[in-house]
């Protein structure tokens, strides 16, 4: 019943603006000239201090990306990307060589204050376990534009032996564990935008759970695009070692403009002999006005890899955000006994265009999958879920069970499924369902015979439609995800 | 300029037969319609796995080196050929027979249809410049029906007057003996509120042929018409069909498809509502083994509000077969009411064997009831228990349950002596006593 208050409330609340992160935070930035080329790379590449294999790696994948052809096969449509017409390397200003949270800009922090996102260890400590003392602490990595501003929680997390820190540190600090796993999930000519991201990622996490450790925090990237015309490409690796678990969260936000901005990110996930990872996502960068003008394209690559038995990796997404969204979190299930979860939100109003989904590779014996997608689409949105399901020889007796419901708000919208299911193997057992429908009359009128209005109403049912995936987000996120689903439908009924 | 993309060697033995045959094929006013649909495969090539559509059946890839056209046969061959090849038997119907991709006249029941319906030979048609390709929006561009446009030879065109109610049902018989391609294109034309039952059957000796296969069905208002459609082609064929079909307003479509034979079968339906209250009911069995390939490949285009349609496919494969199974639900944004139902079961009986599911639904209207499921596995270990246990071998037992497994898709279809030769003609492939 507390859900369906706060969601009444939330609803209530709504003002015409529904995109709250939409500002725009003044500060001085130091970039990278626009357009890519070599040099731009070898720019990047100097900037963060970055051993010379690095910077061979990224100029490899930059040649190949030159080959390269743009993806058009998902259900989206955009005008032509310039890639010269972006800038690839944004920082603010005086983030080089910070000691303490202290010397970081009072703007900086200001801006995630009002994200809602607390960098200040202490104020977590007192302000967050008061409200909500069902959860404690979460470490925070805070990637603006395209450098990694602050990660908290650094010294206690590194007395359990748990590695946390952005990407460019883990490069200088921690090259072999970087060498042995970069590219070893997403390889560097994998896609378009993820050969790309290998050429100019910028910053991102890396983690590196010890063997038998149990992450003692949630951790957590927030991404936040801030400057115009700059493309954010972070790139994100988390390794849990044999028997380790690791609950890790993302979130995002953008300020509101007219142009459309670019976030193509890679994350690798690799889950060892027994281990554990949990990666979820609340993805909330901004749509466009309702005419469909500015937003992000987010066109990112997630792929985790069940490398030895019993591994298992579980992705939970609610996708709000974006003008256009190309996503599919996968998992390789290679080791035996492994499992891959997919749990899946996605919510289009306006003229947003989703086109995500998952692949569960089934490669080693015994592996199992899930798959719950809802999809819900209003306003003239455009919301397809693109799934593969495949078991290889060798898989025998893999298991999966797939779930893509829809759910349609206005008669001026879409709502696409588009599974593939491969079996090579007779013992693979695999089952599909899908449906699409409306919020039925009959759930209506059972609401509104009880007094709750329409608004109210639509909340309910939609809270009820999400409910198996909400319940598979982390305590802290699952009331955030609440209230962003009713922001996002805000204004798509009567 | 004309971008060239036809390089692969049964590419170019193709494009090669296609400009050969144009001379002699049948009516001028349709040589340039060939002609565009030349210059297309030239274009474009063979379909590929490339090819979104094609991703699972790669033609480019199974299409001989060696082609040319299918040749004349004498009696003597073609009444060998019907004592052997394995098709429903029994059955009370009236017989119209093509063999190589020609109408043969001489063989087919044409007295007992005279009076009933109206027929007439597409060669006829195409001389008398009376054949007009009437495309679905959502097949245009089909790789397959250029090809079938490219080097169209014959077919019936079948015309049942209004109100008119078959008893009868009508086969529709294709043989092909001695090797080549034949490329035919019927159409059956049922009129408002007549009733009729067609029977399509693909046979042929064991000899490697490719058959480029089309119909279209057009179904007036208030009519119904059932379609059952066996694929037994001999066991070195390539066969390719299109079925396209149009509904009218409060119509009712049944279409079901066995598959069994061919090396590699690719069987695309595609059907169009456009008036409102309209049923279409499609069902398919596939049984393979060796190492055949058949695909299974549908779009229903709701395109006008409160019509049904309901879609149920069985695929059984052994050896190292490989089945494909891909289907689309479309409903367009006008379509408010519709009820739309899509199910792919697939058992696999080898290790070897392979099954490619994809059941799409695309969207664009919100009072809709869509679904679909799709499910892929083995035989069940309790079943086949509670078989043995009462004393049935293991392989009979096996056998019995592919049948049931079968008959579920099968027993759709509206005629009760088609649905025993069918469940009969099952049988036999399975080699169980019946």
């Amino acid at each position: 019943m507390a859900a369906v208050k706060e969601t009444v409330d939330q609803v209530r609340e709504i003002d015409v603006d529904q995109y709250k992160y939409g500002f725009v935070t003044d500060i001085e930035t130091d970039k990278a000239p626009k357009g890519l080329n070599e040099d731009i790379i070898r720019f990047i590449s100097a900037k963060k201090d970055e051993p010379q294999w690095m910077l061979d790696w990224r100029l490899d994948a930059y040649k190949r990306w030159q080959t390269m052809q743009e993806p058009s096969w998902a259900r989206v449509n955009y005008p032509e990307i310039d890639f010269q017409d972006l800038y690839y390397y944004a920082a603010p200003k005086n983030t080089e060589g910070l000691k303490s949270l202290d010397e970081v800009d009072p703007e900086l922090l200001r801006t995630y204050e009002k994200l809602g996102i607390p960098l200040q260890e202490q104020e977590i400590l007192a302000g967050v376990s008061e409200e909500n003392r069902v959860h404690t602490k979460v470490a925070v990595d805070a990637v603006f534009d395209s450098v990694s501003v602050a990660t908290t929680f650094k010294e206690e997390l590194k007395k359990a032996g748990v590695i946390f820190c952005p990407i460019s540190e883990a490069v200088k600090e921690y090259p072999e564990l970087v060498q042995k796993y970069l590219g070893s999930v997403v390889p560097v000519t994998d896609n378009f935008y993820a050969t790309l991201n290998s050429a100019v990622f910028t910053d991102g996490s890396f983690v590196y759970i010890p063997e038998g450790v149990r992450c003692p925090m949630e951790l957590s990237t927030y991404f936040r695009i801030n400057e115009q015309n700059t493309g954010q490409f972070e790139r994100t690796l988390i390794i849990a070692d044999k028997g380790s678990y690791v609950s890790y969260l993302e979130g995002c936000t953008a300020p509101q403009r007219d142009e459309n901005q670019l976030h193509a990110a890679v994350v690798e996930l690799v889950a060892l002999e027994d281990a554990e990872i949990k990666y979820s996502t609340v993805q909330n960068w901004y749509p466009g006005d309702s005419e469909g003008k500015g937003g992000i394209y987010n066109f990112v690559t997630k792929r985790g890899d069940c490398r030895e038995k019993n591994a298992k990796i579980s992705w939970t997404q609610v996708e709000t955000g974006s003008a256009i969204t190309w996503k599919y979190p996968s998992c390789i299930l290679r080791g035996e006994n492994s499992v891959g979860e997919f749990y899946s939100i996605a919510i289009s109003n306006g003229r947003q265009q989703i086109d995500s989904g998952t692949k569960m590779i089934h490669l080693g014996k015994n592996t199992s999958s899930r798959i719950i997608s809802k999809g819900i689409s209003a306003g003239r949105s455009e919301n397809t879920y693109r799934g593969l399901v495949s078991a290889h020889k060798k898989a025998s007796h893999a298991r999966n069970f797939t779930q893509c419901d829809s759910l349609l708000i206005g008669d001026q919208c879409g709502a696409h499924t588009v599974p593939y299911i491969e079996s090579k193997n007779a013992s693979a057992v695999f089952e599909h369902e899908a449906t699409t429908s409306k919020i039925s009359d009959d759930q209506m009128f059972y609401c509104r015979a009880r007094g709750i209005g329409e608004e109210e109403a639509v909340a309910l049912i939609v809270n009820g439609f999400v409910k198996d995936v909400i319940q598979q987000l982390p305590m802290e996120f699952a009331v955030e995800a609440q209230k962003l689903i009713n922001i996002s439908l805000e204004g798509s009924v009567g | 300029m004309t971008l060239t993309v036809v390089k692969t060697p049964s590419e170019e033995a193709l494009a090669a037969l296609l400009d050969g045959a144009q001379a002699a094929l049948p009516g001028k006013d349709f040589a340039s319609v060939r002609a565009d649909a030349v210059e297309k495969f030239r274009s474009e090539g063979l379909p590929n796995r490339r090819v979104e559509e094609w991703k699972y059946s790669d033609l480019k890839r199974v299409m001989p080196k060696d082609l040319s056209l299918a040749g004349e046969v004498s009696a003597d061959e073609i009444s060998k050929q019907m004592a052997v090849v394995p098709r429903l038997r029994g059955l009370d119907c009236d017989r119209l027979v093509l063999v190589n991709g020609v109408f043969r006249a001489d063989l087919s029941d044409l007295d007992a249809l005279q009076g009933k319906v109206s027929l007439t030979p597409v060669s006829k048609a195409l001389e008398e410049g009376a054949f007009v390709l009437d495309e679905l929006e959502i097949a245009k561009g089909d790789r397959a029906l250029t090809l079938n446009t490219a080097l169209l030879q014959d077919g019936v065109i079948i015309d049942v007057a209004d109100g008119v109610e078959l008893e009868r049902p009508i086969e529709i018989l294709s043989l092909m003996i001695g090797g080549g391609m034949a490329t035919t294109r019927n159409r059956v034309s049922v009129g408002k509120n007549a009733k009729a039952f067609i029977l399509e059957t693909f046979v042929g000796d064991e000899q490697a042929y490719q058959v480029n296969e089309a119909i279209d069905f057009r179904i007036a208002d208030g009519a119904s018409l059932s379609v059952s459609r066996l694929l037994s082609e001999g066991v070195n064929a390539l066969h390719l069909g299109s079925t396209t079909a149009i509904l009218g307003e409060k119509s009712h479509f049944e279409h079901f498809t066995m598959s069994t034979g061919g090396q590699f079968t690719r069987n695309t339906a595609f059907v169009k509502f456009t008036g409102e209250y309209s049923d279409a009911e499609l069902f398919g069995a596939t049984i393979i083994g060796r190492n055949q390939h058949s695909d299974q490949t549908l779009l229903v285009d709701h395109a006008v509000p409160n019509c049904n349609s309901k879609e149920q496919y069985r695929t059984v494969m052994d050896d190292k077969a490989q089945g494909v199974f891909q289907g689309k639900i479309f409903v367009r944004q006008p379509a408010q009411k519709t009820d739309g139902q899509m199910m792919s079961q697939a058992l696999l009986l080898s290790e070897d064997a392979a099954f490619f599911n994809k059941p799409e639904l695309e969207i664009f209207a919100d009072d809709v009831q869509c679904a679909h499921g799709a499910t892929c596995g083995e035989l069940d270990e309790d079943l086949l228990f509670y078989l043995r246990a009462r004393g049935i071998p293991l392989d009979k037992a096996k056998k019995m349950l592919v049948l049931a497994f079968l008959a579920e898709a099968v027993e759709h279809v509206s005629n009760d002596a088609v649905v025993e030769a069918l469940e009969g003609f099952i049988a036999d492939w399975l080699g169980l006593d019946h």
